[in-house]
């Protein structure tokens, strides 16, 4: 019997449960050259603001053990090109587009999320609001740290965004539930984690930092435990699905964010590493799933 | 077209102090053009990024790379014996464009931004089309021999005087004080800012440029030089090679 791997989120059935994590995806369109983009479950495009953000100086990247900082500093040329060459080249395939808005104000994100309002002939599944950008006009801390403001943002965004709505939650918090509850009150049909964890190298013979910035955003696999708890703590506390990330590598990796309660995933640094990531996690599900005939991820969903 | 494959190690050898040269057999090396690098990924999980390395020659089924051990990547890839396998993307980035008209063709190599300089010489070679090489080291060459059998006109200095003249790139230029149509030059970044000051406002220089990269296809954003305009440039695929009055570095 043919095994059940595509999954429902907010009424939207995804092929499959594998996603592209933002920002180390651009928008497929290098990664086309390598295999078919219909495979995917979603492609979950790099962050876009309504105008372009310069980003920060270089060095943006930075390696450590088993992962990678960057401070890319969302780095795009606004919504108006993104709209023009990003998502009319993501609109020649089936999988399913989810948009990722980023913002310094509240103001900024309705912005961006008005561009999106009214296309006529262009397709757009979901929108991913990435709440963990500074908010200047609070001091530069995130949106995300503060439940408070998450809340506020989020249930703001509600009222011009009639797609579903993902929250992505910041993991630079004491209680990541307390943040998800926020969110999931405010009206998100979804939340994904983690997006990537503050952290600073130290080039000890240049005695600086590595990154211009100082500090940057931890990913790879040096992360995936921390990402493996807070999924697990957030599907105990609230009712929306999840969307887990945090150092995916493999098929087995994607299977034990599902077991901590993930209803899809998103591989992010891997494809740095292996532009084939994405697709090898699939087989990688799917090999699992024959292996111990589990006929439906959700008999192993959530179970610990 | 751009490959993820397995690429096997036909030979590793130390050329000198801590420099060593590989060659890897790949079913792309037929299709590597001067200044492109390939993306070569580790096996030790510990050290996750792909390192990005300059082709320095190419024949129909191998490429050849000569890398200086600075890290724990590099020294990984030294320790390689043939019939080891690394996983590597290529061939990346554009390439050395090759002047359309006769005209004067310096090239320049700084250190161990030399080996992609010496693919480019090789092809201008086949071409016939003349050049000049001027090569800069901090005491010991490499490749000086190979240029050598490509032109007279190589001309070589480092910083203790070992070998060739005592003094740097600019030192040689002087001496030899030609005006060049071209510059072609790849090297550490303190020597293109000295190009830059001393070439003629005529003259067109071409700079190789290195920055820490995470993807080598254009998709995190990470490897940027400013251009002219403030805009950052990704340096993986827009690059590694810029004209030197486009960039701001
Ligand atoms: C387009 C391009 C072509 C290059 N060609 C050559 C070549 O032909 N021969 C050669 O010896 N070196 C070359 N380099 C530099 C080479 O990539 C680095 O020396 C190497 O990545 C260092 O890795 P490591 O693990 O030994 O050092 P570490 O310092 O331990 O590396 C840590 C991290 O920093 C990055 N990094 C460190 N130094 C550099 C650098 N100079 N440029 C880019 N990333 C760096 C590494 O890739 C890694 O992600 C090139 C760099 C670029 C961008
Ligand atoms: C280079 C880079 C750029 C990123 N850009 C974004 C972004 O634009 N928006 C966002 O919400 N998350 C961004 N992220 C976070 C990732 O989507 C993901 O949450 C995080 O990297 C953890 O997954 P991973 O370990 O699989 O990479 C970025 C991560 C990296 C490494
Ligand atoms: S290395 Fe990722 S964009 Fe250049």
């Amino acid at each position: 019997m043919k095994k059940k791997l595509n999954v429902n989120i907010a009424g939207i059935n995804f092929e499959n449960p594998v996603m592209t994590a933002s920002g180390t995806f651009g928008s497929g369109k290098e990664y086309s050259e390598f295999f078919d983009l219909n495979r995917l479950g979603a492609i979950v495009c790099k962050g876009v603001s309504k105008e372009p953000w310069t980003g920060n100086e270089p060095h943006r990247i930075a390696e450590t053990y088993g992962g990678m900082l960057n401070s890319i500093g969302l780095q795009n040329y606004g919504a108006k090109a993104f709209i023009e060459n990003d998502l009319a080249f993501l609109n020649n395939f089936e999988t399913k587009i989810i948009i990722n808005l980023c913002g310094k104000t509240t103001e900024d994100y309705i912005a961006v999320a008005e561009e999106f309002a009214n296309l006529e002939n262009l397709r757009v599944d979901m929108f991913e609001i990435n709440i963990s950008c500074p908010n200047i006009k609070e001091g530069g801390i995130a949106f995300g740290t503060d439940a408070k403001i998450a809340n506020k943002l989020i249930k703001e965004l509600r009222k011009y965004i009639k797609k579903p709505i993902i929250a992505k939650l910041s993991p630079n918090v004491t209680d990541i539930s307390e943040i998800a509850k926020a969110v999931e009150e405010a009206g998100s049909d979804c939340i994904s984690l983690i997006n990537t964890i503050s952290a600073m190298k130290i080039d000890i013979h240049k005695r600086k930092t590595v990154l211009s910035t100082g500090s940057g955003g931890l990913s790879g696999p040096a992360i995936k435990p921390i990402a493996i708890h807070m999924v697990n703590k957030v599907f105990k506390s609230v009712k929306i699905p999840i969307i887990g990330m945090g150092g995916i590598m493999t098929g087995d990796d994607a299977i034990e964010f599902i077991m901590a309660g993930a209803t899809a995933v998103a591989v992010g640094t891997a494809n740095f590493t292996n532009p084939y990531a994405t697709i090898e996690v699939l087989n990688g599900i799917e090999n699992f799933i024959e292996k111990y005939n589990i006929k439906d991820l959700e008999e192993i969903r959530g179970i610990v | 077209m751009k490959v993820f494959t397995n690429a096997k190690v036909v030979e590793n050898i130390n050329i000198h102090t801590d420099i060593y040269k590989i060659t890897l057999s790949v079913p792309f090396a037929k299709n590597v053009f001067p200044g492109q690098f390939i993306m070569i990924c580790l096996k030790n999980g510990v050290n996750l990024l792909p390192r990005p390395l300059s082709i320095c020659s190419a024949t129909e089924s191998t490429i050849t790379i000569i890398y200086e051990i600075v890290g724990a990547g590099t020294k990984e890839i030294s320790m390689a014996k043939p019939e080891d396998s690394f996983k590597i993307l290529g061939p990346l980035g554009n390439t050395f464009e090759i002047p359309t008209e006769n005209k004067n063709i310096a090239l320049i190599g700084g250190g161990i931004g030399t080996p992609p300089i010496y693919f480019f010489a090789k092809k201008l070679y086949e071409l016939s089309i003349p050049f000049d090489v001027y090569l800069g080291f901090r005491n010991k060459s490499i490749l000086f021999d190979e240029f050598k059998q490509l032109t007279k006109n190589v001309y070589l200095a480092t910083d203790t005087g070992i070998e060739g003249t005592k003094g740097n790139i600019i030192d040689l230029l002087k001496n030899e004080n030609k005006t060049y149509d071209y510059i072609f030059a790849c090297g550490p970044k303190p020597m293109f800012k000295a190009l830059a000051t001393y070439k003629d406002e005529n003259t067109k220089l071409y700079l190789s440029l290195e920055e820490h990269m995470a993807c080598g296809v254009g998709t995190c954003v990470g490897c940027v030089v400013k251009n002219k305009d403030n805009i950052y440039e990704k340096i993986c695929v827009n690059g590694p090679i810029f004209e030197s009055n486009y960039i701001n570095f």
